[in-house]
C-alpha cells in the first residue's frame, strides 16, 4: 500500500481534481453527519486521502474544505483560524507518513516505537486522569457521559498499546512481512491525539479571539466544555480509522492509479 | 357571535397554557458592527416550577421546556449536536445569518440564567454575557439546553440574539 508522492507520476490536473472530490467529500461527510453527535467522517478520510496523495494534495484538500465549509456553517474567524492551523497540519503529518507506504513500517525504527508508545500513553493516561478524578468540572448531566466515553478512550488506548507492541516484537522477530499492522496501528494512535490537540488548539484559539484571555475564568469553563465535544470525537477517530484505514487507503490508491 | 365567543374561550385557553412561559415578539433587529453584538429582539423566560414538571437532580431545560411543549406553551425546533439540543427556533421565530462583503451577521437563539454554579462547576457566566429581566441579571449559559439542569426558582430565558463578525 503505497502513497502515491511525486514518485507516483500522477499528473497536476488529476492532483487538483482528486483534491476537488475529496473536499467536496469532506465537506459532505460533515454537513451530512452533523446531527449525529459525536461522529465525524473528516478524520479518517482527510487522513486516507493524505496518506495515499502525499502532503501537498492533503495539504490543498484541507485549505480548501478549512474555507469552502464556511460557505454552509458560516464565516467565524476563530473557527477559520483553528481549521486553517489544525487541518493542513494534520494533511502534512499523515502525508509524510504515507510517503514509502506501509512498507516503510516494516523497518520500525526502537525510537519511532517508543514515541508512538509515548503518544498513546498520553492519550490514554490523560482520559483515565480526567475519567477518575474530579478535575473536570463539567454539568451534572453530561459528567457520566463524558467520563464513560473518557473510560473507553483509555480502554482502546490500552488496546492499541497492546496490539502495537505486539506487532512491533513480532515484525523485529521477523514473524511478519509487511508492516500494515503497524500502520494501522500508528494511524490510529495519532489520529486519537490529533482529535484531543484539535480540541486543546479551540481551548486557546476561541479565549483568545473572545479577549477572555488565556488563564480567566472563562477559558476554564470553555475548556471543561469542550469535553462534551473531545470524548466522543475521539473514541470516534479510533474507531472510524480502526475499521475504514485499509478500505479507504486501497480505494485513493486505486483511483490514483486509475489517473496516473 | 358564536365566532366572537369562540375567540375569546381561545384566547383564554392560550393565556392559561402560556402562563409558564413568556415569549416576547421579536422589536425591529438592530445588528450591531464588530465583535459579538449584544442585541436582544425576542425571548422566551420561565422561572421552573414542580406545577409545569416534576424537578429531579437530573431534570435539564430541555425536559421542561419539551413539558412546556407538550402544554403548547411554547414551540422548540432544532437538532442534536456535540454539545446537546441546539436550538434554531422558538415559536416559528428562526435563527438567520448572512454573509457580506464587510462581515458575517445573524440572530441566534442563546441560553441565559441565574443559576450560575453548583459545586464548583459553572453553570452560565456573565463574562460571556448577561440579559436583564425584570430585576433578574441572568447570565449567558456555558451549556445548551440538554446539559443545563433546570432547578426549581431559578429562571431561564432563550434569547433571539445578534451577532456579527467583521471581516
Amino acid at each position: 500500500m503505497k502513497g502515491m508522492g511525486k514518485k507516483g507520476g500522477i499528473s497536476p490536473a488529476r492532483q487538483v481534481a482528486a483534491v476537488a472530490v475529496v473536499t467536496a467529500l469532506l465537506i459532505g461527510g460533515q454537513l451530512a453527519l452533523s446531527a449525529v453527535a459525536g461522529v465525524e467522517i473528516v478524520t479518517v478520510l482527510l487522513l486516507c486521502f493524505s496518506w495515499v496523495y502525499g502532503a501537498r494534495s492533503g495539504m490543498l484538500a484541507a485549505a480548501a474544505f478549512s474555507l469552502l465549509r464556511c460557505f454552509i456553517w458560516g464565516f467565524y474567524p476563530s473557527a477559520m483560524v483553528l481549521y486553517l492551523i489544525y487541518y493542513p497540519l494534520f494533511a502534512l503529518v499523515f502525508g509524510v507518513l504515507g510517503r514509502g507506504g506501509t512498507g516503510r513500517f516494516a523497518r520500525m525504527h526502537i525510537w519511532a516505537a517508543v514515541l508512538v508508545d509515548v503518544v498513546i500513553a498520553a492519550v490514554g493516561a490523560g482520559a483515565a486522569f480526567c475519567a477518575a478524578t474530579s478535575a473536570i468540572k463539567i454539568s451534572r448531566l453530561a459528567a457520566v457521559m463524558v467520563k464513560s466515553l473518557l473510560w473507553v478512550v483509555f480502554g482502546l488506548c490500552c488496546a492499541l498499546f497492546a496490539v502495537f507492541n505486539t506487532f512491533f516484537i513480532l515484525q523485529k522477530r521477523g514473524a511478519l512481512k509487511d508492516g500494515r499492522a503497524l500502520a494501522l496501528a500508528v494511524a490510529a494512535s495519532l489520529a486519537a491525539f490529533f482529535t484531543v490537540c484539535f480540541t486543546l488548539l479551540d481551548d486557546v484559539v476561541t479565549p483568545l479571539f473572545m479577549g477572555w484571555g488565556l488563564f480567566s475564568e472563562s477559558a476554564a469553563l470553555y475548556f471543561y466544555t469542550s469535553f462534551l465535544a473531545l470524548a466522543p470525537q475521539t473514541v470516534c477517530a479510533i474507531v472510524s480509522v480502526c475499521l475504514l484505514f485499509f478500505p479507504l487507503t486501497s480505494l485513493f490508491l486505486k483511483s490514483a492509479k486509475q489517473s496516473a | 357571535m358564536k365566532k366572537l365567543m369562540l375567540t375569546i374561550a381561545a384566547c383564554a385557553v392560550a393565556a392559561v397554557t402560556l402562563s409558564g412561559c413568556n415569549f416576547k415578539e421579536p422589536a425591529t433587529p438592530e445588528v450591531g458592527d464588530g465583535g459579538a453584538a449584544v442585541d436582544f429582539s425576542a425571548s422566551a423566560v420561565f422561572t421552573a416550577s414542580s406545577d409545569v414538571l416534576e424537578l429531579s437532580k437530573d431534570t435539564s431545560v430541555k425536559d421542561y421546556l419539551d413539558a412546556l411543549a407538550e402544554d403548547g406553551a411554547i414551540v422548540i425546533e432544532g437538532y442534536t449536536g456535540d454539545y446537546g439540543y441546539y436550538v434554531t427556533s422558538v415559536n416559528g421565530l428562526a435563527e438567520s445569518s448572512s454573509v457580506t462583503e464587510s462581515g458575517s451577521s445573524g440572530y441566534s437563539w442563546m441560553l441565559y440564567s441565574d443559576f450560575m454554579q453548583e459545586d464548583g462547576t459553572v453553570y452560565a457566566d456573565p463574562e460571556y454575557g448577561t440579559f436583564e429581566y425584570g430585576e433578574k441579571t441572568l447570565a449567558s449559559a456555558s451549556y445548551g439546553i440538554s446539559y443545563m439542569p433546570c432547578v426549581e426558582g431559578y429562571t431561564y430565558a432563550l434569547v433571539y440574539q445578534a451577532w456579527s463578525y467583521a471581516a
